[in-house]
């Protein structure tokens, strides 16, 4: 039986291979690494913050608060405030995936010093109340858990408290430690962390209509514009300024400040609440024309250059907090001297002597006022979309479509996105209208 | 014993009387048809002959010689010469009866044999065509198989799909097998963005094979197991001469002239500009430098003459020293839409040279080839692609029992390619976005500004209708660096002419194989092999350019790929009683694939102003290089058992069990698989079947996972908006991030199970083939990177969740309806339906496989595979649209899944062959029907006011005011540009501000785009002369043929403005995406054979 004999020696040749150790320990990414220090982990949560007080959150608050204006494309359709779910996919995953993750990475790490535990918690913090604020209700008390995949929704006014108690615990971590030294590295620069916690716990104590908690912590907030905190850009392709990236180099004439709310009160044709001549220096800062358009000035000088900071927690925003804050409590003779403090700075800021003169308002016009200068003197900034919402638009600003000035004729809130809709089952049901006001910048 | 001894002594003198005699005789076909041509040789010597037109011929031959009879597409038959001195020979037309197929191992197997439904695609049907690459020249030759094209770019590549798409992470081309080698049909890259991708597989020269095998059923390909999944491409090249001995040399040389196949039209009487009514004027619009609509003024109600410029400021200045400024009055009535399409594309030309020679001696046969292919596009710049190949095959006989077979190849192309697609760097993005009053010819030149007094020279000037007086640049002391100011999207010529995209690939595949044979029952074969390529892409965009080229971009990727693969097998077969035999095959194979890639890019060119393609032409932080490596491996044993009981009932039974690298946890993998046929010719017992079989089978087969993904990891981190905005890590000092997608250790195979009912059937003297298939298969456990919700941190996680079935129809058909001598008609046909279904997907909603954020072809439970998803206008519970106070539909908040299905309801094709005398004639047609497209282009055309549709001019009849979109009022008589209709809520005023907003391509609703996109095809037509037999010998030839072809001349198909065949995202999952993508080609051939 030859052919018995051949087959038995296949069959044995074959067994002699050993399948398995052929194939075994191969799996192993030489292209990755497993693991990561806090240390190199709280740069991405930094340049997370960057992206999440200045990049698209930033431009859409911009459009929708009318400080600046879409132009072109998809731009164009967002000036009508045509809802689109998919365009918040990114938004929501970065802040999620790569800020809120990487700060809890960093605060599950034992080994992790007190100093980068404290910024994380700040970050994170700030992360978490900014997103409740934007969003509403959001995933918090379950959220970046591997355990959990299907987080559910905690309350607005839950996550902003929870996130201001974070940023308070962090300041109390961070002791005088100052940005530059304290990871800020070429990401972002200003004077201490504990400083800048304390104007962003202002910012959303303010926003949960804590006047109290606010001026407390802002007067330990930001001391000064040199102690600003900002972020840091350069000249190369994937370092410059936001708002220069998308104007210039990915999305030309997307963004522009045409007929714009902002652009109407600095060149004159609709009046501030306080005289200001400075103000067309200020809308050069701002501003470029261009034949029938205004652009962003994105020319060296300009607010948008590519290598212009941009304020993530600023003195000027602090005071503002603090007039708002002492006006709301019944203290009009505080509130007008933080407008005042700002006044000075504009002074010195655009080397006017006489631009920015001193306000002497009391009542209903100091607080227009008080706003207004916000409005003017962040313009850009995250925040503005947040002032105007949960002030129930009281400077009275008009929407895109047709002007109209009510409280919520504008966007009350982002949307949850495509993302969150198509996988997370615990989202809000019905899903709440794009006009409908948040429950906590409504309640006060 | 006497009568024996009695035919011998005549045989003896018979042979005394023809010793070194000659022999005639006539070979006809099995109607009494003479075969001109046919081949007479006698066995064992180098003496042959062939019949002349009439079939006669003479040989000198003794008697007792053995003579051989073959005639392509005939059975051959041998004869021994006794006392004739005439011979009939009577050939049978042998293709169909003895139609053979390739099994998964490359051995013919009888089609009569064959439980599969394995098409088989002959050598001439792939030439014919005259396609550059294998997979395009399969369009429409077999069932099952669906071919989609990347674009017409020169050597651009091509997606096979067959029997539906199954896996949503996996390798989605079928397994090719060149020669036993496991080969590489890589498609790297493929996006919406970038250059047209070639596939792998258009390295192998058409010429050199000699058929294909589309294994479609997972029995027939679960001998492969893990990566069958999507069928098996078995490929036979060329191997030795026809002649039994002797030389043969064939030469091929063609000329193909091709041209674009459908374009778009443009409107060209309105020029470029904003439309009046966003400045309160409905319907005039006026003239606005630099931007991107063309809403402008009435081109033919300007003043005429000359446009004025303002020159004080500077100017772009043309070679020939023209001098362009900004334009103070636009006078002229020039339009540039036909000016502006003949600098873009102009006719293609291919030249292909093949040489090939043959050669059979008592023990060894070698064939060797060289081939040389050299294609410039139809757009006028560096779109070109050329191949050169060179093969070598050899059968070599070393002892009785020793075989070595030898099989190598090895190519080198080069080629230059354009970006295209969602790019602002692309040809047609630029092309078509371009206004009718603008002359895109002076492109390049030089830019003078003029600021202070102070004149700054920018060389190199990049001028389009986004930037009229050129890009410009100035130098910042700061940084050491130029500056560049660049138009928002490139003029096409700079595209085609400035930009460049090279690409290099060298390729070799050497397998040697060792036959032995144990003895008559039983041998072994062994084979090596090694594929190999290194695929080099240079990118290179001048300082100047649109968008990431502004301050130059220049770009570098190494690509290297390599397949070992060894596999050994035992070929035997028994009579386990004498009505019962088996063939069994047992082996083991082991396979290695080693991909790297090594990349460098820089930006912010130091020194612009040269074409520069290296690094160090910038600073540090600019520079960046990134690698990726992976390694992975496969080993398994597999065995077949074939058993033929009582002739009739054929059982094949197969196994196979391996292990994979990918798969760690998923320990030792066995495929299974069972088949069983019965033919039934004689329990029918009609006259006009020939041949019937009944065939099922079942078998399993599966996809592994890519590598690594069974862990989650950490890299360097950076952070970047969907639109394009971000910060660099590299430039932030680093810092790490983790993965977004976590990691899963557990993950296992994707397994297919397949069920397979056929009939195949030859009818009235083999007049009449059939073979259909019916076939209904599963993958489940399909690896999916399963979206969960950002807030738990990851943005998916891979998991074996997914369950896709695929169930339908192939049948193909063939019919003699006429053959004499002189004339012939016969048809084929083939016909595919595939109902594709995703579902399950443990929940998770949709899945993008690749798209836009707007528009997206993706995955979804309940939905065909690749499914669109789009935004979609707001409806009420009535179907109604939920109107806005200007009486137009509003956006839906939600994308709907399901908006369009870009997969064919059913797809055919449909071949007529017809030969008169000595000239013959083929032609293909194809259809696609019922398959969805999104029409990108079309919608962002709309937008930007060029589509010829946005030319209309209205007067509002209404007797009322109307709105249009953005509530502006358009009195009762008043002109405007646009049109009237009604939504739900009594007429409007569709015009600029509805095209720009939601009615429009860049809006949040793309369901007005979405497209029926079925085609017909007339994919090939040919006329083939072959010269006769006195002409041809007085040349010293063999044979010579001249044949004119033509391909894709015809195109029917309700899309707008392009070859609904093609699809933007190339060869990748995401099927039915347009968007401003390189247009396709038709083209006509000429081709020259020659055989000496």
């Amino acid at each position: 039986m030859k052919f018995k004999s051949l087959f038995n020696l296949i069959i044995a040749s074959l067994l002699l291979v050993n399948c398995e150790s052929y194939t075994e320990d191969l799996n192993n990414d030489p292209n990755a690494f497993i693991v990561a220090a806090s240390d190199l982990l709280i740069g991405q949560a930094q340049l997370t913050f960057i992206q999440h007080m200045g990049s698209n959150n930033a431009r859409y608050g911009a459009v929708f608060s009318n400080q600046m204006s879409g132009g072109d494309r998809q731009y164009l359709t967002l000036n009508t405030y045509s809802p689109n779910r998919g365009n918040y996919n990114d938004m929501w995953g970065d802040t999620y995936t790569q800020g809120i993750k990487t700060t809890e990475l960093i605060l599950n790490d034992e080994s992790a010093g007190q100093t980068i535990a404290g910024i994380a918690e700040i970050l994170q913090g700030a992360f978490y109340a900014d997103m409740a604020t934007l969003y509403g209700d959001v995933p918090y008390s379950e959220a970046v858990n591997p355990e959990i995949i299907n987080p559910v929704y905690d309350s607005q006014a839950s996550v902003i408290s929870g996130g201001i108690s974070a940023i308070a615990s962090g300041i109390n971590k961070v002791g005088t430690s100052s940005i530059a030294a304290g990871y800020g590295g070429n990401r972002l620069s200003g004077g201490t962390w504990a400083e800048a916690g304390n104007t962003l716990a202002a910012r959303y104590s303010l926003i949960s209509g804590d006047y109290a908690a606010a001026i407390s912590y802002a007067n330990n907030g930001v001391s000064s514009t040199a102690n600003d905190l900002v972020s840091v850009h350069g000249t190369s392709l994937d370092n410059r300024n936001l708002y220069y990236q998308f104007a210039i180099d990915e999305r030309q004439d997307y963004l522009v400040a045409t007929d714009a709310h902002s652009v109407n009160l600095l060149n004159g044709s609709v009046a501030r609440a306080l005289e200001t001549p400075g103000n067309s220096e200020v809308y050069a800062s701002y501003f470029l024309n261009d034949g029938s358009r205004v652009l962003l000035n994105t020319d060296d000088g300009g607010r948008f250059s590519q290598t212009s900071p941009m304020k993530l927690a600023s003195y000027i925003e602090n005071q503002l907090i603090l007039a708002e804050a002492k006006f709301k409590t019944g203290n009009e003779s505080g509130a007008l001297e933080h407008l005042n403090n700002v006044r000075a700075d504009l002074r010195s800021q655009y080397d006017s002597a006489d631009g920015f003169p001193d306000s002497d308002a009391s009542g209903n016009l100091l607080l227009k006022q008080i706003l207004e200068e916000k409005y003017l003197a962040l313009i850009g900034e995250l925040v503005t979309f947040h002032d105007l919402r949960r002030t129930r638009n009281f400077i009275g600003v008009p929407n895109k479509p047709n002007g109209s000035t009510g409280a919520s004729d504008f966007p009350q809130r982002f949307l949850y996105p495509q993302s969150e809709l198509d996988a997370n089952e615990n989202i809000p049901s019905p899903l709440p209208e794009f006009f409908a006001p948040t429950a906590v910048l409504s309640s006060y | 014993m006497k009568h024996l001894y009695y035919i011998m002594s005549l045989f003896l003198i018979a042979q005394l009387a023809f010793s070194q005699g000659s022999i005639s005789g006539n070979i006809t076909d099995d109607e009494g048809v003479p075969l001109p041509g046919a081949t007479i040789v006698v066995v064992g010597t180098n003496n042959g002959t062939t019949t002349d037109f009439d079939g006669n011929f003479t040989i000198q031959a003794n008697v007792g010689d053995v003579l051989s009879f073959s005639y392509v597409g005939y059975e051959s038959l041998n004869q021994e010469i006794l006392n004739q001195d005439q011979l009939s020979i009577s050939l049978i037309a042998a293709n169909e009866l003895e139609e053979v197929v390739l099994t998964a191992l490359g051995i013919e197997k009888k089609k009569d044999d064959d439980l599969s439904g394995t098409s088989v695609v002959e050598v001439d049907q792939l030439q014919r065509s005259g396609e550059t690459g294998v997979l395009q020249g399969l369009s429409g030759k077999a069932s099952g198989v669906q071919i989609t094209r990347n674009a017409g770019d020169p050597g651009s590549g091509a997606y096979i799909q067959i029997r539906g798409q199954n896996t949503i992470n996996g390798d989605n081309s079928p397994l090719i097998v060149l020669d036993g080698a496991p080969i590489s049909n890589a498609n790297i890259g493929g996006n919406t963005a970038g250059v047209v991708q070639q596939s792998r597989l258009n390295d192998i020269n058409p010429e050199d094979i000699e058929s294909v095998s589309v294994i479609k059923g997972a029995a027939a390909a679960a001998l492969y197991g893990t990566g069958a999944a999507n069928g098996v491409l078995v490929i036979n090249t060329k191997r030795g001469s026809k002649e039994s001995k002797g030389w043969s040399f064939n030469v091929k040389t063609s000329l193909s002239v091709d041209r674009v196949n459908r374009e778009w039209a443009k409107q060209d009487t309105w020029g470029q500009g904003y439309d009046g009514i966003w400045y309160d004027e409905p319907g005039i619009g006026y003239f606005v430098e630099n931007t991107g609509f063309s809403y402008g003024d009435e081109i033919a109600l300007r003043s005429g003459g000359s446009d004025v410029y303002d020159l004080s400021g500077g100017y772009f200045e043309t070679p020939d020293g023209r001098q362009i400024g900004p334009i103070d009055e636009k006078n002229s009535t020039a339009t540039y839409n036909q000016e502006n399409r003949d600098a873009v594309f102009g006719d293609g030309y291919t030249w292909e040279t093949n040489a090939s020679f043959a050669y059979n001696s008592e023990n060894s046969s070698t064939y060797i080839s060289i081939s040389n292919l050299d294609q410039d596009g139809i757009l006028k710049g560096a779109s070109d692609y050329v191949r050169n190949t060179l093969k070598l095959n050899n059968d070599t006989n070393l002892t009785d029992k020793l075989k070595v077979k030898l099989s190598s190849t090895y190519t080198t192309s080069e080629s230059n390619r354009i970006q295209t697609g969602s790019n602002l760097n692309g040809l047609y993005l630029g092309y078509l976005r371009t206004s009718p009053d603008f002359d895109i010819r002076d492109y390049k030149g030089t830019n003078y500004r003029i600021s202070n007094g102070v004149t700054t020279v920018t060389p190199n000037s990049h001028r389009s209708y986004r930037r009229a007086t050129g890009s410009y640049r100035s130098f910042d002391n700061e940084t050491g660096a130029f500056s560049y100011a660049a138009p928002t999207y490139n003029n096409p010529l700079w595209t085609l002419n400035e930009q460049k995209n090279l690409n290099t690939v060298d390729r070799f595949v050497f397998s040697p194989e060792l036959n032995y044979d144990i003895d008559d029952k039983l041998k072994i074969v062994a084979r090596y092999s090694i594929d190999y390529f290194q695929d080099n892409r240079v990118d290179y965009w001048p300082s100047g350019s649109a968008g990431d080229g502004r301050n130059g971009l220049w770009g570098e990727d190494r690509i290297s790929n390599k397949i070992n693969n060894f596999k050994v097998f035992a070929l035997g077969n028994a009579d386990i009683t004498s009505d019962i035999v088996v063939d069994y095959t047992i082996g083991y194979q082991a396979t290695e694939e080693s991909y790297r890639r090594l990349s460098a890019g820089e930006t912010n060119f130091t020194n612009p102003d040269q074409a520069f393609l290296n690094t160090g032409n910038t600073t540090s932080e600019n520079s960046n290089p990134d690698s990726y490596n992976a390694l992975t491996r496969q080993n398994g044993g597999f065995a077949v058992l074939d058993f033929s009981i009582y002739d009739n009932l054929l059982l094949q039974v197969s196994g196979r069990a391996e292990t994979l690298s990918t798969l760690p946890g998923a320990g030792v993998i066995f495929y299974p698989s069972a088949s069983v046929g019965y033919k039934i010719t004689d329990l029918l017992g009609f006259d006009a079947v020939d041949f019937a079989k009944v065939r099922v089978s079942y078998g399993e087969v599966g996809i592994g996972a890519n590598p690594y993904a069974t862990s989650t990891v950490y890299g360097p981190g950076g952070i970047f908006s969907s639109w394009g905005d971000g910060l660099g890590g590299y430039l932030y000092g680093n810092p790490f991030t983790q993965s977004a997608t976590r990691g899963n250790p557990d993950l296992k195979e994707e397994r297919k199970t397949e069920f397979e009912y056929g009939i195949d059937l030859r009818l009235f003297d083999n007049a009449i083939t059939l073979n259909a298939t019916y076939y209904e298969n599963e993958t489940a456990d399909g690896i999916i990177a399963l979206p969960i919700p950002a807030s738990s941190g990851f943005t998916s996680t891979l998991q074996n969740a997914a369950l896709i079935s695929n169930k339908g129809w192939e049948i193909d058909v063939t019919g003699r309806i006429l053959r004499t001598q002189d004339f012939g008609i016969s048809v084929n046909a083939n016909y595919t339906q595939n109902r594709n279904l995703v579902e399950d997907l443990q929940g998770s909603a949709y899945s993008v496989l690749s798209g836009f954020t707007s528009t997206s072809s993706g995955i979804a439970e309940g939905y065909p595979f690749a499914v669109l998803r789009s935004g979609v206008y707001e409806r009420d519970s009535g179907g109604n649209y939920v109107l806005n106070s200007n009486g137009f539909p509003n956006a839906a908040s939600e994308k709907q899944v399901g908006i369009g299905d870009p997969n064919s309801d059913f797809r055919a094709g449909f071949g007529l062959n017809i030969y008169y005398k000595n000239l013959s004639l083929t032609s293909v047609i194809e259809t696609s029907q019922g398959n969805d497209v999104w029409n990108g282009t079309y919608g962002v055309l709309h937008y930007f006011g060029i589509h010829e549709n946005t030319a209309v001019k209205t007067v509002n009849d209404t007797g009322g005011p109307i709105l249009n979109s953005w509530g502006t009022v358009i009195p009762a008589g008043a002109t405007f540009r646009g049109y009237i209709e009604d939504f739900g809520g009594g007429p409007v005023a569709v015009d600029s501000e509805w095209w720009t907003t939601n009615g429009g391509g860049f809006g949040d609703v793309g369901e007005p785009f979405i497209m029926d996109g079925s085609w017909i095809k007339m994919r090939e037509i040919s006329l083939t002369y072959d010269f006769t037999e006195s002409f041809v010998q007085d040349l010293g030839l063999t044979n010579l043929s001249l044949s004119v072809s033509g391909r894709n001349l015809f195109l029917w198909s309700a899309v707008d403005g392009f070859d609904p065949e093609n699809n933007l995202t190339g060869a990748s999952r995401g099927r039915g995406l347009e968007y401003f993508s390189n247009p396709g080609t038709s083209s006509f051939l000429t081709t020259l054979r020659l055989q000496f």
